[in-house]
């Protein structure tokens, strides 16, 4: 990698640190709401080596994947049909439509009534807020497939279940990897929210405990590590679409 | 490698009656936007003759592609019915008719190889065999080379091969080719459609062709149907009695050119009529 693209790569992380730093120690927001990025790297070199972190990392990344997959396998399930029959379409992408358009938060109270404030209500939180891009992304994948690919396919003979794994199910593939993608953040934007709101364990719960106790460089600890913790998600993610694909040719 | 005529992949005899195309009172109409129907076919009656090699040309959204795609069984006729040999077509028959697209339709997550392979995926060939035979029909089209790359990394004459390729796989006897090289400029057409005809001569398969490309139309056809404006009617049908096999040479001789002018002053004014519908 040359020195340029090295530059263009760390530049815009490398002066946020920059600017961090320099507002925390010339005292211009008060360290106590702003401490320095060095307090915080420590803090951090505590959190890491403490073992009671981990378990705490651990049920954020099952209720994730958890909350994910459902909502991963509704979406998909739901979306194939209604992206592939026009009158489906028609009745229900608007429906969906508008209902991603909700601030679903507000559906908090009510999960946490029905599934107590336990691991359960986190994994619907997150699975809620996952299914939407993940369904709306499957429709128009699946109603934007090219014709012509699957007139291709009829008539070398494929059709019913084997025309959709052979030709649609491929040619709607990189449209619904963006749905998927989009959902596993926002279901961990919903679970760590949803631990942050009424959790006991959790990324969420341990900001929430940090931040109420007035332990600031502890919640930016916190807030670093799960910053990390969305790049290791993402990062997953990435590997579903490098084996999807290759798995195809 | 180099095998194409000698190939045991060659064409295997059949009976008089399977390999000849029957379209009768075909009748094709669509449903526009807006809600009322346009009569694509009307009306179109045509046999084609076993191994032979027969051109549609007409003018541009003329019904062509209509007759074809009944013919391959990817649309139902709203009228009349197609037979090939005594079957009466009801749906795609990828054991006796193969395609070729005018885009080329590869998929474009498989690779070259991939994608003639899945012409014979589709008919549950085994692995090795079917791997095997897509080689193979690579090499015919001079593809050896090209057989592990993405539709994305070859040029629009690659594709138009790797679409031969497909279709000759599964070594069916009829071919219907929609406009094959319409997405290539003219020196990749001329060189392809040169390249084509050595192969389908030696390969002796029933083919219709859909072209709105005069002198392609001659040049590779044993009958040229010209078609008249939307609604597709037959206008003339025109033998094109120039021996075979053909050398690029015959396009400047007497015999082609006047058959060309002759096609030409039949579509002039269908084109013209053409420009005008909607």
């Amino acid at each position: 990698m040359t020195a340029t693209r090295l530059g263009i790569y760390l530049g815009v992380p490398f002066l946020i640190l920059l600017a961090w730093f320099l507002l925390a120690i010339s005292e211009v927001v008060n360290p106590f709401l702003l401490p320095s990025p060095i307090e915080v790297a420590r803090d951090l070199g505590t959190v890491l080596t403490d073992s009671a972190t981990y378990p705490h990392l651990w049920t954020t990344l099952r209720q994730v994947l958890l909350a994910f997959g459902l909502a991963a396998a509704l979406g998909i399930g739901i979306g194939l049909p209604i992206g592939w029959y026009r009158t489906l379409r028609k009745a229900y992408e608007p429906v969906l439509g508008m209902v991603y358009a909700v601030p679903l938060v507000v559906l908090y109270p009510v999960i946490a009534l029905f599934f107590g404030i336990g691991a359960t209500s986190k994994i619907v939180f997150g699975a809620l807020y996952a299914f939407f891009p993940i369904v709306l992304a499957t429709i128009s994948a699946v109603s934007l497939v090219d014709q012509n690919l699957v007139s291709a396919g009829r008539s070398m003979g494929a059709r019913g279940a084997t025309l959709f794994r052979t030709v649609v199910l491929p040619a709607a593939r990189p449209r619904i990897m963006v749905g998927l993608r989009l959902g596993i953040i926002l279901a961990t934007l919903a679970v760590v929210g949803g631990q942050y709101i009424a959790g006991t364990s959790g990324l969420g719960y341990l900001l929430a405990t940090a931040g109420q106790s007035f332990q600031t460089v502890l919640m930016f600890a916190y807030i670093v590590l799960t910053l990390a913790f969305a790049v290791l998600v993402n990062g997953l993610m990435a590997a579903l679409d490098h084996y999807t694909n290759r798995s195809l040719t | 490698m180099l095998k194409n005529e000698n190939s045991p992949e060659g064409r295997q005899p059949t009976t008089e009656s399977e390999a000849r195309i029957f379209v009768e009172d075909l009748e094709v109409a669509y449903a526009t936007p807006s809600g009322s129907r346009v009569h694509a076919v009307v009306d179109f009656s045509l046999d084609i003759r076993r191994g032979e090699f027969l051109t549609l040309i007409g003018p541009s959204g003329c019904g062509k592609t209509s007759i074809l795609k009944a013919v391959g069984g990817l649309i139902t006729p709203d009228g009349g019915d197609v037979r090939i040999g005594d079957t009466i077509v009801t749906g795609p028959v990828p054991d006796q008719v193969a395609y070729v697209f005018q885009d080329f339709a590869l998929f474009p997550w498989r690779t070259a190889l991939g994608n003639v392979e899945v012409a014979l995926e589709l008919k549950k060939v085994p692995k090795a065999e079917r791997r095997e035979r897509a080689r193979e029909a690579l090499a015919t089209v001079g593809l050896a080379d090209a057989a592990d790359r993405h539709p994305h990394e070859l040029s629009g004459g690659m594709k138009q091969r790797v679409a031969v390729a497909r279709a000759l796989v599964s070594n069916c006897d009829v071919l219907l080719l929609d406009e094959p090289f319409g997405a290539l400029d003219e020196q990749t057409r001329l060189v392809l459609g040169t390249e084509l005809l050595r192969i389908l001569e030696s390969l002796g398969k029933t083919i219709i062709f859909v072209t709105h490309n005069l002198q392609e139309a001659v040049y590779l056809s044993d009958r040229v149907v010209a078609m008249s404006a939307r609604p597709a009617r037959i206008k003339e049908i025109i033998e094109v009695d120039i021996p075979r096999p053909r050398s690029p040479d015959i396009m400047v001789s007497e015999a082609f050119t006047e058959i060309q002018r002759h096609l030409f002053s039949l579509l002039y004014e269908e084109s013209a009529l053409a420009m005008n519908q909607p």
